[in-house]
């Protein structure tokens, strides 16, 4: 008996490493994504996406389908921000999880943001020349709402319009490819 | 007053953060990181020390069983599980890990007790011992383990050496002497050995085939088979048809048309920028034009120059690669080795083990080979850009200091870990083909049988709309023999032509079996149609004793899908459980099914109630591998066609193809096959 415990024990073991594996294959995208989605940076996504699985792999799991793995590794993932960001004494995130994940589901509910992605890129070379230059700055160089008007020659009234309505516009033409 | 609907800083609405952090990732291209090495290491550094602190830890974590998935996918809060004192855990597990070891070193003093009183168990402990000599079940049986019988884990489990005797490459296909003298025979004698082998394979099957149709009607077939060109009815061809088919091979319309049927399937579901590959497609056509040799194409697509962003082979890589480059090389596999690569990206093919390309070390030998080609969106560039570190990875300079090579590790389906060096898909090391080993695999797949055969089945399948021979034969074997040989013939004769693309066009259209009459049959007749009439059509279609219809134009998966859904709807059951009988009455039968309906497969009217033994069986067995999910199960019935996985669209179809069956797995898979096996 306790040698066929010990096999049992061995091929659970075995068997965990190849679920983990193919676990990581599938939602590794959607989990880190999700995390920078809920505000977390690089590093700290990357963390947490390791310990999202960690914490998944560690209790029996079980796959019934992509989209309730998905959903269960978002859950997780948001709790251990929600609980990283409490035990930094940050700021909570007060929205309700439902209502992120509403959003999530509309914009990468089904592809990891794939999709939306690809929609981005063709979206993205229709705005004008200054809208694009003015989102670069703002989201590749992380330049202030003052930056960008400088570098504009613009107020930053009209710089703040000007990124509200390219990004309208984005938002849109992503839509419209997703539907 | 209404509070204002703008909140005051710069922190977007809710709504917005998940696009902005798409956004935000498009523009800084950080993409998510691969981590699946990071985590697994740290799970294994988990299992390890919970292993080493005792059984009594695995016994805390089986006392918090979640229920994941089987109610509201609610889970614990974590924060409770987080350690604010890190201390206290390690306590109570060291605590637990001495009773657990008390425990052990008293069952090991009883065992040891109890053997010295029973020989015949000791003996029987002792051939244990020798058979499986790991230390922890020597310490369950109460032995000491001696220095030589002790296995260090590491070596059971990591950089096993990939030549081991069950992995060999030796590729029954390779190249061989016969395949390099084969005599060239002339065009009419190429197309007698086809007509004769189909001949002798309709002759086997007892078949009588489609009558030849008329010279008008053919002519017409054929022009438009070669140039997509539309003959006005009745057909003005005035030549005979083997000068209409010399004549037409001949134009730039072949050429184009051509091109454009293989770089179609190329790029089918890629990231490959429309205009790049309409200019891949004008080269080709000259190439074709100028009788080029055909497998020259592969160098071309996979072996040139990836410096210059605009060359084909940057076209090509930056389309396909990415991650650990499986696109790249279940494309490679579909197209240019005949293999379904899906397959044996984890397990090794059922059907045909003999060959190298069927086996699971192969594929990931590839991965390894491929190591260092990537491809990224750029986004100054506004396009996909490829990236090739090979040179760094590799030891490409014979000058410089030779450094390990990466390898690629893979689980076999036992759970076992296994690696995998980078060698060409016949086991040789790359350095023998040359340059680097992108380069080498190119020159090697351009050179083997196995592209011979690639491009003669997909050339039959462009002008057939079904392959000579399927690249997955678990569920389709009638005539095989016949149909391998006669592959193996047009591929030698193929290369002994020096890999002229009309010349194999032109024997394959000019073939009887192309001049035979397709399948034509209304509605009514299918649904009136006997069990054995349907069955004698369906052999007709799969040994090619009825000729392709004009312009064969394979329907898209996700069409023949919905095509399925459509006829399965309730309303149609009825209607579909009644298409195997015979008719009952003399009167003229009234059309049961709408005109708006398109109809399924001959394959899917007649198996839709009863599936064939290897549709059964090959459904089966997905349903046994408890492993996968439902969208792996549709991965791999998908993976029967020519797609690697099946995308979002298919994934939406076959769910709602499961809840129409109720949540039927078997049902509902067995349907996704025959639609797969009508898509392409």
């Amino acid at each position: 008996m306790a040698t066929d415990s010990k096999e049992a024990r061995k091929v659970t073991g075995e068997d965990s490493e190849l679920e983990l594996t193919e676990l990581i294959a599938r939602h590794q995208a959607t989990v880190w994504r999700y995390l920078r989605a809920l505000g977390a940076d690089v590093a700290l996504a990357d963390d947490l996406t390791q310990d999202t699985f960690l914490e998944v792999i560690r209790k029996p799991f079980e796959q019934y389908s992509d989209a309730a793995s998905a959903s269960y590794l978002r859950r997780v993932a948001h709790n251990l921000f929600i609980s990283r960001r409490r035990r930094e004494g940050r700021m909570l995130v007060t929205e309700h999880a439902e209502q992120f994940e509403s959003t999530w589901m509309r914009w990468a509910g089904f592809d990891a943001g794939n999709a939306a992605l690809d929609a981005l890129v063709e979206c993205f070379s229709r705005l004008t020349d200054r809208a694009q230059f003015a989102l670069r700055l703002r989201f590749a160089e992380e330049s202030s709402r003052q930056g960008i008007a400088e570098a504009l020659g613009i107020s930053e009234h009209g710089a703040k319009n000007l990124m509200q309505r390219a990004k309208m516009q984005l938002r849109d033409c992503v839509e419209q490819r997703l539907q | 007053m209404n509070p204002p609907t703008q909140p005051p800083t710069d922190e977007p609405p809710r709504d917005d953060r998940v696009f902005d952090s798409l956004l935000e990732e498009f523009l800084t291209q950080q993409h998510p990181p691969d981590l699946t090495a990071r985590i697994v290491t740290a799970w294994r550094r988990q299992s390890h020390r919970a292993s080493n602190a005792g059984s009594s830890t695995e016994l805390i974590v089986a006392a918090k069983p979640i229920q994941a998935g089987k109610k509201s996918l609610e889970i614990p809060d974590n924060r409770a599980q987080l350690p604010r004192n890190p201390v206290l855990p390690h306590r109570i597990a060291w605590m637990l890990a001495v009773c657990a070891a008390l425990i052990l070193v008293f069952v090991g003093i009883k065992a040891v007790t109890f053997l010295d009183h029973d020989p015949a168990l000791a003996n029987q402990d002792e051939a244990n011992s020798a058979t499986n000599p790991s230390p922890s079940q020597l310490a369950n049986n109460g032995v000491q383990p001696t220095p030589n019988s002790v296995t260090p884990e590491t070596i059971e489990l990591d950089d096993l050496p990939f030549n081991s005797p069950e992995s060999s490459l030796a590729d029954t296909d390779s190249p061989s002497p016969s395949i390099r003298t084969v005599e060239r025979l002339p065009n009419t004698q190429v197309v007698a050995e086809i007509d004769q082998s189909l001949a002798n394979l309709w002759h086997s099957l007892q078949l009588e085939p489609n009558p030849v149709e008329s010279a008008d009607e053919r002519a017409r077939r054929v022009i438009a088979t070669l140039t997509g060109l539309e003959l006005p009815a009745p057909a003005a061809a005035t030549n005979n048809i083997q000068d209409e088919i010399a004549q037409a091979t001949h134009s730039m319309a072949f050429a184009r048309r051509w091109a454009a049927n293989f770089t179609q399937q190329w790029f089918d579901h890629s990231n490959a920028d429309a205009a790049a590959v309409e200019r891949l497609t004008q080269e080709i056509a000259v190439a074709i034009e100028q009788d080029q040799p055909w497998n020259s194409v592969m160098i071309q697509l996979l072996g040139g120059d990836l410096t210059n962003q605009e060359s084909t082979s940057s076209v090509f890589v930056s389309a396909l690669a990415g991650g650990e480059n499986h696109r790249l090389i279940d494309r490679l596999g579909a197209q240019f080795l005949d293999a379904n690569l899906t397959c044996v990206r984890c397990h090794d093919a059922n059907g045909r083990p003999e060959r190298a390309t069927d086996q699971q070390a192969t594929y990931w030998s590839l991965v390894a080979l491929l190591k260092g080609i990537d491809s990224r969106q750029d986004a100054d560039q506004g396009k996909r850009v490829v990236q090739d570190l090979q040179a760094e990875l590799f030891s490409v300079d014979s000058n410089k200091s030779p450094k390990p090579e990466p390898s690629a590790f893979y689980d076999l389906p036992s759970g076992v870990l296994k690696s995998a060096a980078a060698q060409l898909p016949d086991g040789s090391p790359w350095q023998t083909a040359g340059g680097s080993p992108r380069v080498a695999l190119a020159n090697w797949v351009s050179q083997s049988p196995e592209m011979d055969r690639a491009t003669v089945n997909h050339v039959w399948k462009l002008a057939f709309g079904r392959f000579l021979v399927p690249q997955v034969v678990a569920v389709e074997s009638a005539g095989m023999q016949h149909r391998t040989e006669l592959l193996g013939f047009l591929a030698t004769q193929f290369r002994a032509h020096n890999h002229n693309l009309k010349d194999l066009v032109g024997w394959v259209v000019s073939s009887e079996a192309f001049a035979r009459e397709p399948l034509t049959l209304t509605q009514d007749e299918w649904l009136n149609f006997s069990d054995q009439e349907l069955e004698l059509l369906q052999l007709r279609e799969l040994v090619f004793a009825a000729g392709p219809s004009l312009q064969p134009q394979s329907q898209s998966l996700e069409a023949s899908l919905a095509t399925v859904i459509k006829w399965n709807t309730p309303t149609d059951i009825d209607r579909t459980a009644t298409l195997a009988q015979p008719s009952t009455d003399n009167q003229p039968s009234k059309p049961r099914v709408p005109n708006s309906v398109a109809m399924p497969s001959l394959s899917y009217i007649l198996h839709g109630q009863q599936p064939t033994i290897s549709q059964e069986s090959f459904v089966n067995r997905l349903l046994r591998a408890k492993r996968l999910s439902w969208e792996q199960r549709v991965d791999h019935v998908v993976g029967l066609s020519n797609r690697t996985t099946a995308g979002s669209r298919v994934q939406q179809l076959a769910k709602e193809l499961l809840e129409q069956n109720n949540g039927d797995a078997r049902a509902a898979l067995l349907h996704l096959l025959w639609a797969v096996q009508n898509g392409s």
